[in-house]
């Protein structure tokens, strides 16, 4: 149990390495009606902003909100990567986004020393992806189709329902049963739920004078 | 007057308040640097700083201000600061709780523009020296080993062994925690002094053993509570009631701690400060407790109460409720003599993971012949967020995390000896009848348990019902024949029925089992002298001092059969040190005055 949560952070950059490594050598989409194109960019590990490299066959979007220092995201991270792991062999193509946009890319690798690396991090600068969806706390999950329909905005699971009001266990996996239940269907129904977390700064706030 | 003019002098009155009040808050806007740092100060800071308990610090108005959502949520909705109990007339010492006020001011801060005023940080409390409150420890124990705390997964329950090597008894005049992890969520300290929380230890893989409560042998100190929660400041025990840590005594950890989402090294430490102050009162436990509930799945309305008649005048100086996650409201009251009514505890929304201890600021009051009701209500639906189950299933008393528990422990002092000897009685009553209701409730857990049967045995015992204690005590021996407490028991109530064979047997057992049980060397003593063997008892006697030199039965015993034996100068010590430890015992008191009377006439008589 002990040496448990290292290995597998090892295993889940193994896996994430591949991926970019992956994505890498295949061509981008092109910006004019590919898929990955009704996706807005992102801005990777180097600083560049780039559109999200999707393998061909991928059949949903996640991405988990995160912050540099918000305990409920911090909290929930190692379930979100338990997630991934068990559906990135189905098509479904996971990533971890940063959108605090006063979170530099040092702060971000600092975290993920901290935390450990698991699907590929992303920040939205710009705040893209953070307005197109409605993106709103830290953390937050959200599921599209390449092309940009909505399957899932809401919480992980209901580990929390409050700030400071904590379940001592998640009683409901709505994320997983949505995602679940997309793979089986294969059409997305714009679930919702609510996120509990930490708000997320969209625009740099120093306080005046 | 006409009633235009009334009218008229109305709206003036109305808008020149208006307008002050718009002009006052013109005039004045509410900034960082004037109002929000001094609050953040009072309130947040001990747990919100750097390397504090909190997550994460709030010092500068930029920490305040990027997490302002969050805080509007938490302090509109009482979690934050964390307190539980309602506001009443009795205080609690380190009482945390904004005003409606102070609320307003922190929310006026965004309405006005979050300025800052003057620059400058929330002052934080000044560092402490070497970093123990009260310099240099006498002594700073320490887990032997660091626990990883697992990143992600329910709740983690676990005891900590911390071994004090001590070789004598001290007594604690002042504690501190620190956990060196935000991950303890929060802690009980606690004694053992026979091993059993090694033993526990011992069979578990990692280091420490699991719990949400602790086995019945680790305790906390006697008379006392010491807990500790984030933010909690150090302890020092009022003067004269320092408590006594026996030499060879573990210490042990009970924690709470809450997984962070990365897997955290925890090697807590505990810094203890003696003193050599004679005590000079000595504070009694009373315990409320509820073993019988059955909450059905769904209800709101189960209720679990106790009640407690305090038994002579004392001070109650704190209480601490315990309960698991089904238990919503906690309420304390105390019905004194005169019929009046005083509340002396109202948690409204209880919540698990800040359970404490609330210590009064004055103490309270408590004339002999009140009654303290605790009640703790559940809430057993789907709608309780903290609900462990969904859907929700039949809880009952238990130590899992899933199990409910209600109690409310109450530390008082007795007033004068007297009162200090009835409140005493009192809590024997009512622990014998706790006893009995909770190794019940064990037996119907689970109807082969044979500590059950050992402890209800034990209780019969007690209550002089010796017949069905032999009935409970068979049935524990034969669940479990290796305790030797089990045959040590049953043999006392063999020897009480006066089959002294039968009881005999069951001694022998019980040193074979366990050689270091002084109370069975001791009875095999007195069956051999109720059977008229006073020699083969000597042999015994002289066994059960050896373990324990302090056995004030073994000496009187031990002093009757050699004067049986013919032996009357080997007597006398052993008869002098009994009515030395206890000076009640009036049968060795008698027969060394015989002794001691017959002696000094042969001297008297010798040429
Ligand atoms: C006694 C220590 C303590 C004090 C005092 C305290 N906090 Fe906290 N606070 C915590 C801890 C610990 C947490 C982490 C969540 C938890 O453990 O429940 C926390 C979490 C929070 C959160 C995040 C909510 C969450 O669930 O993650 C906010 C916002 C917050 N505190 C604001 C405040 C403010 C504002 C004050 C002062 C008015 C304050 N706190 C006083 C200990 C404290």
């Amino acid at each position: 149990m002990r040496g448990l949560p290292v290995g597998l952070t090892r295993r889940d950059f193994l896996a994430a390495t591949a991926a970019l490594a992956f994505a890498a050598c295949r061509p981008l989409a092109s910006p004019a009606g590919d898929t990955a194109s009704a996706l807005p960019p992102l801005s990777g590990p180097d600083g560049v902003r780039r559109p999200l490299p999707l393998a061909p066959g991928t059949r949903a979007v996640v991405m988990m909100t995160l912050s540099v220092d918000c305990p409920i995201s911090n909290q929930l991270l190692p379930d979100y990567r338990e997630l991934a792991r068990r559906h990135a062999a189905e098509g479904v193509s996971f990533h971890e986004l940063y959108p605090n946009v006063d979170e530099t890319d040092a702060a971000v690798a600092e975290h993920r020393d901290a935390y450990g690396t698991g699907a590929a991090a992303w920040r939205d600068p710009e705040g893209g992806w953070t307005r197109r969806f409605g993106l709103t706390v830290t953390p937050q999950v959200l599921a599209v189709t390449p092309d940009g329909r909505l399957i899932y905005r809401g919480r992980l699971h209901d580990r929390f329902e409050g700030l400071g009001v904590r379940r001592p266990a998640p009683r409901r996996m709505e994320f997983a049963e949505t995602l679940v239940r997309f793979l089986a269907e294969g059409h997305p129904r714009a679930v919702e739920t609510k996120a509990i977390g930490c708000r997320i700064r969209t625009s740099p706030r120093p306080a005046s004078r | 007057m006409p009633r235009r003019l009334f009218q008229l002098l109305t709206l003036l009155l109305t808008w020149g308040f208006l307008s002050a009040g718009i002009l006052r808050s013109a005039a004045s806007p509410v900034t960082f640097h004037d109002q929000v740092a001094p609050l953040i100060a009072r309130h947040c800071v001990s747990c919100h700083r750097p390397g504090g308990a909190a997550p994460f610090p709030l010092v500068s108005a930029e920490d305040v201000r990027k997490r302002f959502r969050e805080i509007e949520e938490v302090v509109r909705a009482g979690r934050m600061p964390p307190w539980l109990p309602a506001a009443q007339e009795d205080r609690f010492q380190g009482e945390r709780r904004l005003s409606s006020e102070e609320v307003q001011t922190l929310l006026k801060w965004r309405e006005d523009g979050w300025q800052q005023g003057e620059t400058g940080a929330v002052p934080l409390p000044p560092a402490v020296p070497g970093g123990w409150t009260w310099g240099t420890p006498d002594l700073v124990v320490r887990m032997p080993l660091p626990y990883t705390v697992p990143a992600t997964g329910r709740d983690v329950y676990r005891h900590f062994v911390l071994p004090t090597g001590l070789t004598r008894d001290v007594r604690i005049a002042a504690w501190e925690f620190r956990a060196g992890s935000r991950t303890v969520h929060h802690a009980f300290l606690k004694f053992d002094r026979k091993g059993e929380a090694r033993r526990h230890d011992a069979m578990d893989s990692e280091v420490g053993f699991p719990g949400m409560d602790s086995p019945s042998g680790i305790q906390p100190p006697n008379g006392h509570f010491a807990s500790w929660q984030p933010g909690a400041p150090p302890t020092r025990n009022p003067k004269g009631m320092a408590w006594l840590l026996p030499a060879g005594a573990d210490l042990v950890l009970q924690a709470h701690l809450q997984p962070s989402g990365k897997p955290e090294p925890l090697q807590a430490e505990v810094a203890l400060w003696f003193t050599e102050d004679p005590p000079s009162r000595a504070p009694l436990k009373l315990g409320l407790v509820n073993y019988g509930f059955v909450i059905p799945p769904g209800s709101t309305h189960v209720v679990a109460t106790d009640r407690f008649m305090v038994a002579g005048d004392c001070d109650l100086l704190g209480l601490l409720p315990h309960a698991h996650y089904l238990a919503r409201r906690i309420e304390a009251t105390a019905e004194l003599p005169d019929g009046s009514r005083r509340q002396l505890l109202r948690i409204p929304d209880w919540d698990f993971n800040w359970q404490g201890v609330y210590l009064y600021e004055k103490p309270v009051f408590l004339p002999q012949g009140t009654r303290v009701e605790m009640r703790v209500h559940f809430d057993n639906s789907a709608a309780n967020p903290r609900n462990p189950f969904d859907p929700p299933r039949e809880t009952r008393f238990g130590l899992g995390t899933t199990d409910e528990m209600a109690e409310l422990w109450l530390q008082v002092l007795p007033r004068t000896d007297d009162s200090a000897r009835r409140l005493g009685e009192g809590i024997l009553r009512q622990t014998a009848r706790d006893v009995v209701a909770y190794n019940r409730e064990r037996l119907r857990m689970d109807p082969k348990d044979p500590v059950a049967y050992l402890n209800l045995g034990k209780a019969f015992l007690s209550r002089q019902q010796t017949t069905n204690a032999a009935r409970l005590l068979v049935r524990a021996v034969e669940l479990a024949p290796d305790s030797d407490e089990a045959h040590y028991q049953l043999g006392l109530a063999y020897r009480i029925l006066n089959a002294l064979e039968a009881a005999k047997r069951e001694f022998e057992d019980a040193v074979r089992l366990h050689p270091g049980n002084t109370r069975a060397w001791g009875n095999l003593g007195l069956v051999e002298l109720d059977s008229g063997n006073p020699a083969t008892a000597v042999g015994f006697l002289r066994k059960a001092l050896e373990l324990d030199p302090a056995d004030a039965l073994a000496h009187a015993a031990l002093g009757s059969a050699l004067q049986q034996s013919g032996k009357a100068a080997e007597a006398i010590p052993h008869l002098r040190k009994a009515v030395e430890l206890a000076p009640d015992d009036a049968g060795s008191k008698e027969l060394l005055k015989v002794l001691e009377a017959t002696l000094l006439n042969r001297q008297s008589k010798a040429p």
